[in-house]
């Protein structure tokens, strides 16, 4: 009759490095609000020293910087605030962390073989004694389940912020005209479904860029450097039925041995605990991410889905058949942001790590890599995924902001229509996605149409992004 | 060639650029600040799920929002610049079409940035 503390993270965080980080985010966003208000202020002197017929324009475009920088401060304030919660939470939950845990270790001691021993009074010991801890641990899963939405909802995509459609549409026809699967209409909300599925194996600098805590990679890569005959060990438990050929083969010519980090992480312990029934049954923070990843092992196959951002639901696409994979309401232009920052990042790395690539290689193996940063938000070896998404009506100002492209860094940051996809199969196209949907918010013509016709126009000048893209995602 | 309607101290509004742009500058290292600071939370906190919202977070919104400020004002100075240049050149066309982009788009072309001039101290 001993109790269990399994429950219990190994140990509470250090609130003090938590604060501590909290600030320097928060510290990030007000100095560049601060930055942006001395170059606005700066620049309106320039009305002194400039007079054109249409200087205005000039001596107004700076609003712009000013708007970015405040929603960064806003967002960086808002994290910051979630993490400073959570640290509260954790330092009200300590002192009965540390009684709990150790009252647990007396109670596992009693010795119950000795003569005349009460049973009944250790039984209802220990269920008082269990109880507390699983309140503990309730608590702890709680307070990170709170700091974690609420971070989540500073990621509030306002500039990108979608209210009756367009742009996803866009996106999701790039991606491949077939993974628009259809929509659906509920109320004035129309619902699309984007179905990306077929593998891809995760590369192991993609890897470092997915969203891992430091601290469990380290872990990994201390193991995985132990030695190759436990990784190959741990590589045949968790794929049975992959030699480390066939592995090599199907994966590209990716050899585990070679690329200890990724295999170790995808064979570790840990990680199988995070996908396999007893870990996700034991962990209620766990269950969630694994829930909203769609982490599952099947067959010796990992795989991963997608995951929503704000956890919104708003409605119920029709399809049935892909409704167990749906998720409702994600935060769509905010992957779209993603695609194109991952993609931008990725490109830039791959451009100096190899210069003898051609350009169309280098855009190839960036977007795969963004595109499976952005989707797989955890390890896995096939990305395989259905998305329902809630697609709006751009307002005319959110179109331009959500078109900007922003120089020098490979792709847009500001969206797939002008960026991501201009930059992956030539700026005209970027041109007529952009104007195929500023013409349908400026008709008010119906969605179908305008998604056909972005469709065309990507599908007659990248026959071979669209191949590409449809290799990656079936 | 004086462009007509034009009027601009050349020397002052030089100046007001470069030092508009010295501020927008300082942007671009906060989003290099804020992905550190985001990593040490991450460390900190040592929750798998915190952890993915603020990698999340970070990724698709906060340096999203910084990267743009610091380009789009580095941008808006380097097209009053080319405007003021082309003042100087007496060249209207131009003129009009850099003043006309401040409240552009940046250039796309990811090559761009490469040969992406510096805007000029004030008198040079």
């Amino acid at each position: 009759m001993t109790v269990t503390i399994a429950g219990l993270p190994e140990k509470l965080p250090n609130t003090g490095d938590i604060d501590a980080a909290a600030g320097d985010i928060k510290t990030a966003g007000t100095n560049a609000a601060s930055y942006a208000e001395d170059g606005v202020t700066s620049w309106s002197g320039l009305s002194a020293h400039y007079s054109t017929p249409d200087a205005e324009t000039a001596l107004n475009a700076v609003n712009m910087v000013q708007v970015y920088a405040d929603e960064a401060s806003t967002c960086a304030t808002s994290v910051k605030t979630a993490l400073g919660n959570f640290a509260d939470a954790i330092e009200a939950l300590r002192s009965e962390y540390n009684l709990v845990k150790q009252l647990a270790g007396t109670h596992n001691a009693v010795d119950t073989t000795v003569a005349d021993f009460d049973y009944a009074a250790h039984a209802t010991e220990r269920n008082n004694l269990q109880k507390r801890i699983n309140d503990v641990a309730t608590d702890y899963d709680d307070a990170s389940k709170t700091c974690a939405d609420a971070i989540r909802a500073a990621n509030t995509g306002k500039l990108f912020e979608l209210t009756d459609g367009g742009l996803p549409v866009a996106v999701a026809t790039f991606v491949t005209k077939t993974a628009l699967e259809g929509y659906t209409t509920k109320g004035s909300t129309k619902y699309f479904t984007y179905n990306f599925s077929a593998p891809r194996i995760v590369r192991p600098a993609v890897l470092d860029k997915l969203p891992i805590p430091p601290k469990f990679v380290d872990r990994i890569d201390t193991w995985a450097e132990a030695g190759n005959n436990a990784i190959n060990q741990k590589h045949r438990q968790l794929l049975p039925d992959f030699s480390k050929r066939q592995f090599a083969e199907r994966t590209g010519g990716f050899d585990p041995v070679k690329n200890p980090h990724f295999t170790a992480l995808m064979a570790s312990p840990a990680f199988r605990r995070l996908l396999g029934t007893d870990g996700k049954a034991k962990n209620p923070s766990l269950r969630r991410l694994v829930d909203r990843h769609h982490l599952s092992v099947k067959n010796g196959t990992v795989t991963v889905g997608y995951a929503a951002t704000d956890g919104k639901t708003k409605g119920t696409p029709k399809a049935p058949k892909w409704a167990k994979n749906t998720l409702r309401g994600m935060n769509a232009a905010g992957h779209v942001a993603g695609f194109a920052s991952a993609t931008s990042a990725q490109y830039e790395e791959l451009r100096q790590k190899h210069p003898d690539w051609s350009e169309a290689q280098l855009k190839s193996e960036a977007v795969a890599d963004g595109v499976t940063t952005q989707v797989a938000t955890a390890v896995g070896e096939e990305v395989g995924a259905k998305v329902g998404t809630q697609v709006g009506r751009y307002a005319g100002a959110a179109i331009g902001q959500a078109l900007i492209p922003i120089p020098g860094v490979g792709a847009a940051i500001g969206g797939i229509a002008g960026g991501f996809v201009g930059n992956f199969v030539g700026g005209w196209v970027g041109g007529k996605v952009g104007g195929a949907i500023g013409d349908w918010v400026a008709d008010n013509t119906d969605f179908t149409e305008t998604a056909k016709d972005v469709g065309e126009s990507i599908g007659k000048a990248a026959g071979k992004a669209k191949d590409f893209i449809g290799g990656l995602f079936g | 060639m004086a462009l007509e309607h034009w009027s601009i101290d050349v020397t002052e509004a030089r100046a007001v650029v470069t030092t508009t742009k010295g501020h927008f500058d300082k942007i671009d290292q906060l989003k290099v600040d804020a992905h550190s600071a985001v990593l040490d939370a991450i460390s900190a906190t040592d929750n798998f799920e915190i952890g993915e919202a603020l990698s999340t977070t970070n990724n698709e919104y906060l340096a999203v929002m910084l990267g743009s400020a610091e380009a789009i004002g580095d941008n808006i100075c380097l097209k009053m610049h080319e405007a003021i240049n082309a003042y100087v050149n007496g060249d209207a066309d131009m003129a009009t079409e850099a003043e006309a982009s401040t409240a552009g788009l940046p250039d796309e072309d990811p090559e761009a940035d490469k040969s992406t001039p510096v805007v000029r101290p004030a008198g040079e």
